[in-house]
């Protein structure tokens, strides 16, 4: 062993010792790479160089630093994204069982939208920092005249009693928030504890440590007591933002802070919608309002939609985004919007084949589905999504897409596109349009079916007679109308599917095998079997 | 007489993944999600550490990775290489993220913040020192190539041997010990007097 080597530097920039990686790779790593009499050498010499003892200490800090700073998700996150990956829809796996396809290819997120959002983070953080300066500043003023009470404190950040606080000027009862009448009774449930939140936790938030309060609202710690502190802090600046003196400062960060953590602002109750409202309406906070990210974004622009007046300044601010490399929150806040926004993150999903953003278009779409021409924006997304999921089957993609996208909705969407059919012009908008009035399953839509199923598209008519045929017996009048001389066969498929009573006859008369006779007694047709149906029906009045 | 309830064998944990990787292959998403949850915590952790802090974007990139996982979970050919495939696709999927945000440009250059560790960060009594050597590993650990990085990351946080970081890193075992050396290396090169242990 040559230990002659330099070693007067020990922080890996001198010259090394030709055996460092190797013990390293030993004794910090478990990998012998020798026979065992060289370990046995390598140990000795060890024992006589300072570099080589230095390195495989070294290694073995780093490894234990690496370790400690690598941050692992909350369990509440894991189970979200794997419901979320079993939730997109795959193609058939060994055969066994037909899942939806997916419809694209290359489900890719994260825009930088998202980094703007943690950028709101951590400005929230500094205007909370900055409000509680200006709360312990405004409570000093205030702690001449306290005179101290013997528990009051901060129910769980730990603090010392602190003094009784006197009754807050110039601010609403918590009750008029609440609607209670006390306002010490005004409590937010604890979930993770069982405990609340009460008014007097709110009035003494000017006495945190406001170092403390920007350390920990930095630190998103996924925490029950952390979430519990934020709680309280959520709660305090909520209330913060109704004083007349906060606005717009407060109110800012009260704005800030609710979107910054959903389920917090979820365990606040009624608080949450009306206070942020009024927060962005204060603050003119609208240029910053995109910078939310997920849900809490696009729930923020939909109050701020619904409550102010159609803001241009919004819609300006989401238009720049759109253009750029815009964030799943916002073409879903864009989709929401519905109009030129919708355009603007249709065309963004299907250039950028986004499967995340996709979905979150699909989402925020749906969620919007009584506002009207969701219809056609919903329409669209199955159309921009087809032939993407590398199935090899059209056919099979888009009734995928078809139920992915429209199923469970149905009243003003399934009206919608019922208005719309006969004017669609393109073959696969209509195609589409009659596989989302077959999910729909609406009486609703029966006459505009009809028409198609006597038309002059053969396809189309097969599909109307599919989609008629999900409509439940009884509740159209389909039975009662005087048999069609055109595409009778498919009007008896439509109503076999459905098992109308009148059609047990029918199948009573044909001479059917076994399997047919199963088939038809069967009902609830997929497409293709509604074809097969309805030739086998053909052949029924001459049977007669 | 108390039946004895008997504990599972390496065997039988083995038979039982493979069942449950069977069902996953025909469809079955609950055995899928049985399958993958113990690996979704290490997943994260090395998304997050390529993401050079930045949670939302790791949360993206294991996301579109269990995604990518359960639509290809028939490639997968044994539930022993289950976790070192995991690493695999998260690290094309937080490749391909970082590849995509670049080729984007710096829309919102100079606003992302660094994720802070629970650990470290939400102990008030967390001295400069703890946080200044915090700081000095996340800059170190962001300068480190690529491939270094997440071969220290998964070697120093999941444990892993050399020759399942080349598998996970699609190179020999011989490049993954030399990668996690020289990641080593240079860390140590840039936290300095930093790194003794106080």
């Amino acid at each position: 062993m040559n230990d002659a080597e330099s070693h007067d530097r020990q922080d890996g920039r001198g010259p090394r010792c030709e055996h460092e990686d190797r013990l390293v790779g030993l004794l910090v790593d478990g990998d012998a790479d020798g026979a065992a009499a060289d370990s046995f050498m390598l140990l000795d010499h060890l024992a006589g160089c300072a570099r080589c003892a230095g390195a495989v200490a070294a290694a073995r800090r780093i490894d234990a630093l690496v370790a400690e700073t690598t941050v692992r998700p909350a369990p509440a996150a894991v189970e979200g994204w794997l419901a979320a990956a079993v939730r997109e829809p795959v193609a058939p796996k060994s055969g066994v069982r037909a899942e939806p396809a997916h419809p694209i290819v290359e489900p890719v997120s994260g825009g930088a939208g998202r980094v703007i959002e943690f950028g709101a983070v951590l400005a929230a953080a500094l205007c909370v920092a900055a409000v509680s300066v200006w709360l312990v500043l405004r409570a000093e003023d205030r702690a001449r005249s306290r005179v101290p009470g013997p528990d009051a404190r901060i129910a769980s950040i730990g603090a010392s009693p602190v003094p009784e606080p006197e009754p807050l000027r110039n601010r609403p009862a918590v009750a008029a928030v609440e609607g209670v009448a006390d306002p010490s009774a005004a409590e937010v449930a604890d979930p993770a504890e069982g405990g609340a939140v009460t008014a007097r936790d709110l009035i003494v938030l000017s006495d945190l440590d406001p170092e403390l309060l920007h350390r920990r609202l930095a630190t998103r710690s996924a925490s029950d007591r952390v979430a519990r502190e934020q709680q309280v802090t959520a709660a305090a600046l909520l209330e913060v933002a109704r004083w007349p003196e906060a606005d717009p400062f407060a109110a800012a960060s009260t704005a800030l802070l609710l979107a910054w953590r959903p389920p917090l602002v979820a365990a606040l109750h009624g608080w949450r919608q009306d206070a942020a409202v009024a927060a962005y309406e204060r603050a003119e906070l609208s240029t910053r309002i995109l910078w939310l990210g997920g849900e809490a974004g696009d729930r923020i622009a939909q109050w701020v939609d619904a409550s102010a007046r159609g803001d241009r300044a919004l819609r300006t601010r989401l238009a720049q985004l759109l253009r750029g490399e815009p964030s799943r929150s916002e073409v879903a806040a864009a989709a929401w919007l519905g109009g030129a926004e919708f355009e603007s993150a249709l065309q963004h999903v299907a250039a950028r084949n986004y499967g995340a953003r996709w979905h979150a278009v699909v989402a925020a779409t749906r969620r919007a589905a009584d506002r009207g021409e969701r219809g056609r924006m919903l329409l669209d997304l199955v159309l921009q999504a087809q032939g993407r999921d590398g199935s090899g089957d059209p056919a099979r993609s888009e009734a995928a897409l078809v139920q992915q996208v429209f199923a469970g909705l149905g009243g003003q969407v399934a009206l919608e596109l019922a208005r719309m059919l006969p004017s669609l012009r393109r073959a696969d908008e209509r195609r589409v349009a009659l596989r989302a009035l077959g999910e729909f399953a609406d009486p609703a839509t029966s006459t505009v079916l009809s028409s198609v199923l006597l038309g002059p598209r053969v396809e189309e008519a097969e599909l109307a007679a599919w989609a008629l045929g999900r409509i439940a017996a009884g509740t159209d009048g389909l039975a009662d109308l005087r048999p069609p001389r055109r595409r009778m066969d498919l009007w008896r498929a439509a109503l076999v599917s459905r098992r109308d009573p009148l059609t047990r006859a029918w199948i009573d008369a044909m001479d059917l095998t076994g399997p047919e006779r199963e088939l038809l007694l069967a009902g609830d047709f997929t497409p293709t079997q509604c074809g097969v149906v309805a030739r086998l029906l053909g052949g029924l009045d001459a049977r007669r | 007489m108390v039946p004895r309830v008997q504990a599972d064998t390496p065997d039988s944990e083995a038979e039982r993944l493979e069942a449950l990787l069977a069902r996953a292959r025909a469809g079955e998403a609950a055995a899928f999600q049985t399958l993958v949850r113990p690996q979704v915590g290490a997943l994260f952790g090395l998304a997050q550490r390529l993401a050079g802090g930045r949670r939302e974007q790791a949360e993206e990139a294991v996301q579109d990775a269990l995604v990518r996982a359960w639509r290809g979970i028939e490639g997968l050919e044994a539930a022993g290489a289950l976790r070192t495939w995991l690493f695999r696709i998260v690290v094309r999927c937080s490749l391909d993220e970082r590849r995509r945000r670049r080729a984007a440009g710096a829309r919102s250059a100079g606003v992302e913040a660094t994720e802070v560790p629970a650990g470290l960060a939400s102990d008030p009594s967390a001295g400069m020192e703890a946080r200044e050597l915090r700081d000095r590993l996340a800059e170190a650990m962001e300068r480190l190539p690529e491939r270094q990085r997440m071969a220290l990351h998964l070697r120093a946080s999941e444990g892993l041997g050399y020759e399942a970081i080349g598998a996970a890193l699609e190179c020999s075992t011989g490049a993954a010990r030399m990668l996690v050396l020289e990641a080593r290396r240079r860390v140590r090169e840039r936290l300095g007097s930093h790194l003794e242990e106080r």
